[in-house]
């Protein structure tokens, strides 16, 4: 599967796409959710995972551009976070976020999240 | 190295610049800023300590990090006022986040800091909420009971019960293996009213209700639903009853409802977590069928060691933690819970914490992430020593291409006449690639400078003095391996500063001085070097004691006399410390000449002014870099030498300046109305061959003052690669390095300063410590 990763903790994102590339994904990398969208246009992911909280673009916002493009409104987006709390689910769920994830994120579970999206 | 293993230093060295910028956000807060991308930055800072931490395992850090994001993030959302905010706790948070940073590092045992963290909680509570009376609430900060909890006895704090809070979490969020453990329902009657083929377990029904915007979250039915082990499912249905008529049906809208029922030996927690991972809580209900299911949650909580799974034994802690600070789960305390609507006997151990750990972290709506957005430079992280190599390669082709120039000179002219051009154009595009490889390496001093602050405040604290640090041209660029080299001297003499400059804050308001000192760090370029000053407005060196002491030592001969300035050098000698209590910081007088050692070595050189009452200036003048130097090269007897041309301020026909000579036999001349000393190069250096000088060259020390060095002849100007001296030959008084020139002979790169102390010197023994002319 094409995955674009989206986190500005590059240590988050080299081990992001460390684990994907792992289990055979091909995996581009975005470092904050402008970075993102240009990636997201270059790579034409079939899955998102990106970070929440991010400088310049954080997640929430990438969310809803995505959204509001042609190309991103088919993708899924599962959205990293540090925190569970339900005001900001509801707040992904509102800008059309697919899934969560609870960091720091044990990789099978992340590879099981993801394989779900897999046909 | 494994690359998990070289992540893990990757992030080390990353938190130290998140380290770096959450201080200096902290600071520029502390001193006023009100601007919320500070707050922001500081925010992400912290935050990004903590994933990076999680994703290591770096429990005691996450714990910490968590309480400090939280607090953080009351000034993110507005509740603590930005100015109301305690920037010295948070500032000594900083700290302790630095200390666990590199206790995790080290693999030490890190300190824990239940002082920090209770003062942390106490960020965004009643303001005027007394101490002794803290609120009834489970936050109340615990006296660290002895809870055997899975934390290395780790005294459990609020970040204890974080981290279980977050294992629980992660643990709900995780699929579990398809064949769940035995959790002991086994021997539950089996009043089951549909058993799928006899199955253990029990029997489950679950509602999916989505929102309408389902598939605009492209979420589909199909991948909810196989969350769930196909063996587990005995039937799905789908109702479709909420479906609007045709006519005003949008098919993006989801209308779809689904009834599953299962026969699972899934816990709940489990169940729970299959969705919540994608749907809101109000999205999907699962309830039993059989009334006794129900009392799932108070059999966990209640009997923690008949429970072998993971998750419901954390849980269990989590409830005997809350039940010891007051805040035992509603579930625990009411047994007989009615058995309607299970998800929320379920959620009781969760929401039941949030208070104390996930809410303190309430997001305010209006407060969006974008203001002041800042575009961040794009950057790829490179081995130093891959530069190094492509640095060397740079050398040498600098070098190949003078000496191509040589050759071109030596053709016959219609030939010349292109190959010239040509070469013209290959010196240019060397210069640029030397320029963009010097430019990669270059970093800001910021790097090294943002360690201060902290140092400051520790001694601060220690001595039990008041001061303000001022940095100033953090963004001064100088080469990376400089960067390395700084931080030592520029700790000593910070140390030096606030340890014998400064006086304390009594003594201070006596001398009629604000209580507070300051120390300012400023570096700049100057003649092609990087200076960097250390100020204090203390009390300057006594240069009584220090004379003295260097007499008693014999450093200084008991009738010599010596200038106020020279006396100030002393400080640099060896074995002379002149503060009456030899303290732990700045140790025994050993820091200073170590300092200029180690200064020297790099080709640099660190002075000091002092005046008495008023304070001092350590200067240190360090090379830009190591590697190359644009130079004049001058020819003088038989000799060539380069002279760095950011030291050439002009140069003239020694015929037209007038030269006179003082009284001691120094010869000076008039340039631009100043009196500027006049050195023959020739005889300074011990040139070879007879000499003829006829050019002055005005250079620029680095104390900014000029001196005129006559010269037989200019050759040329050209960039030259740096030859270590030390490294390949032995050092040589007047020059820092050697060059290449493009007819493969070796010419000096003269150091101006140290050609002064040469030519005051005579050809005395190189390193007589006392003298430092110029």
């Amino acid at each position: 599967m094409k995955i674009l990763a989206i986190d500005d903790t590059k240590t988050l994102l080299s081990l992001l796409s460390l684990t994907l590339r792992n289990a055979g994904h091909e995996v581009a990398e975005a470092e904050n959710g402008e970075d993102g969208l240009n990636k997201f246009d270059q790579f034409r992911p079939d899955l998102v995972i990106t970070d929440l909280n991010m400088p310049i673009m954080d997640g929430i916002e990438f969310t809803r551009a995505c959204r509001s493009r042609p190309a991103g409104q088919n993708t899924p987006i599962i959205v990293l976070t540090t925190e569970n709390g339900a005001e900001i689910k509801a707040e992904g769920r509102r800008a059309g976020a697919s899934a969560w994830m609870v960091k720091p994120f044990e990789p099978n579970t992340l590879l099981g999240l993801v394989a779900r999206y897999q046909n | 190295m494994d690359p998990l293993a070289e992540l893990k230093q990757t992030f080390f060295q990353e938190c130290e610049e998140l380290l770096g910028a959450l201080e200096l956000k902290l600071q520029a807060l502390d001193e006023g800023s009100t601007d919320p991308e500070d707050v922001n930055a500081a925010f992400r800072a912290i935050h990004s300590i903590k994933g990076g931490a999680g994703a290591f395992g770096c429990t005691e850090l996450v714990g910490f990090a968590h309480v400090f994001e939280a607090s953080l993030d009351h000034l993110r959302s507005g509740r603590v006022a930005v100015e109301d905010a305690p920037f010295t706790l948070f500032l000594r948070c900083a700290d302790a986040v630095a200390d666990l940073v590199s206790a995790a590092r080290n693999d030490e045992p890190a300190t824990e800091r239940p002082d920090l963290l209770a003062a942390l909680e106490q960020v965004g509570k009643e303001p005027q909420a007394p101490v002794a009376a803290p609120p009834p609430a489970p936050v109340a900060p615990a006296p660290a009971p002895a809870v055997p909890a899975a934390n290395n006895d780790a005294p459990i704090g609020i970040a204890a019960l974080g981290n279980l809070l977050a294992m629980v979490e992660a643990k709900t969020a995780a699929p579990a293996p398809a064949a769940a453990s035995d959790d002991g329902w086994d021997d539950e009657p089996a009043a089951s009213p549909a058993p799928a083929a006899g199955k253990p377990g029990r029997n489950v029904h679950l509602r999916i209700m989505p929102e309408p915007d389902l598939f605009r979250r492209v979420i589909e039915p199909r991948v909810v639903l196989g969350s769930l082990p196909a063996d587990d499912i005995i039937s799905i249905r789908c109702d479709l009853s909420q479906v609007p008529p045709l006519e005003s049906i949008d098919v993006s809208d989801c209308w779809m409802r689904f009834d599953v029922d299962l026969r699972t030996e899934l816990s709940v927690e489990d169940l729970h977590g299959r969705f919540d991972f994608s749907l809101a809580n109000e999205e999907f209900e699962i309830s039993f069928p059989e009334p006794e299911a129900v009392i799932e949650v108070p059999q966990a909580v209640e009997a923690p060691a008949a429970e072998p799974e993971v998750s419901s034994a954390v849980a269990a802690d989590l409830s005997a933690i809350l039940a010891k600070l007051g805040a035992a789960p509603e579930a625990a305390s009411e047994p007989d819970i009615q058995p309607a609507p299970a998800p929320v006997a379920v959620a009781a151990p969760v929401v039941a914490a949030e208070p104390a750990v996930a809410r303190a972290a309430p997001r305010a709506p209006a407060a969006p992430d974008n203001s002041g957005r800042q575009r961040q430079a794009v950057s790829v992280r490179v081995d130093l020593d891959r530069i190094d190599k492509l640095m060397n390669l740079v050398g040498e082709i600098v070098i190949t291409q003078s000496m191509l120039v040589e050759c071109v000179r030596s053709l016959p002219y219609d030939v010349h006449a292109k190959t010239a051009e040509g070469m013209l154009t290959l010196s240019r595009q060397t210069r640029e690639l030397q320029d963009h490889v010097m430019a990669v390496r270059a970093q800001p001093v910021k790097a090294v400078f943002q360690r201060m602050p902290r140092l400051v405040r520790e001694l601060a604290q220690t001595l039990g003095k008041e001061v303000r640090l001022v940095l100033e041209g953090e963004n001064t660029e100088v080469d990376k391996t400089i960067i390395e080299e700084l931080a030592d001297p520029l700790t000593h003499m910070i140390r030096n500063s606030m340890d014998h400059g400064l006086e304390t804050p009594d003594e201070r308001v006596a001398a009629g001085k604000p209580r507070e000192g300051t120390i300012k760090l400023i570096a700049e370029h100057r003649a092609g070097r990087i200076v960097i000053s250390v100020t204090d407005d203390g009390r300057g060196i006594g240069r009584d004691r220090l004379l003295a002491k260097a007499r008693s030592r014999g450093l200084v001969g008991a009738d010599e006399r010596l200038q106020p300035e020279e006396i100030d050098q002393l400080i640099f000698a060896a074995g002379l410390s002149t503060a009456e209590v030899i303290s732990d910081v700045s140790g025994r007088g050993v820091g200073m000449d170590v300092v200029r050692r180690n200064v020297e070595s790099l080709g640099g050189r660190i002075s000091v002014d002092s005046e008495p009452g008023r304070g001092c200036k350590f200067t240190l003048a360090l090379p830009l870099t190591l590697a190359v130097l644009e130079g004049m090269v001058i020819r003088c007897g038989d000799d060539r030498y380069v002279i760095p041309i950011a030291s050439v301020i002009e140069t003239q026909h020694l015929a037209s300046t007038p030269i006179e000579r003082l009284p001691f036999g120094q010869e000076v001349l008039r340039w631009r109305g100043e009196v500027t000393p006049l050195y023959r190069l020739g005889d300074v250096m011990g040139s070879m061959g007879q000499t003829h000088e006829n050019i002055v060259i005005i250079a620029e020390t680095e104390r900014g003052n000029n001196v005129g060095i006559a010269v037989d002849e200019i050759v040329g100007q050209q960039q030259v690669v740096v030859k270590s001296l030390e490294a390949n030959y032995g050092a040589v008084n007047g020059a820092s390095a050697a060059t290449i020139l493009g007819d493969g002979l070796v010419a000096l790169i003269l150091d101006i300063d140290s050609m002064l102390r040469l030519a005051a010197t005579g050809n005395r023994p190189p390193q007589s410590d006392l003298k430092m002319a110029g």
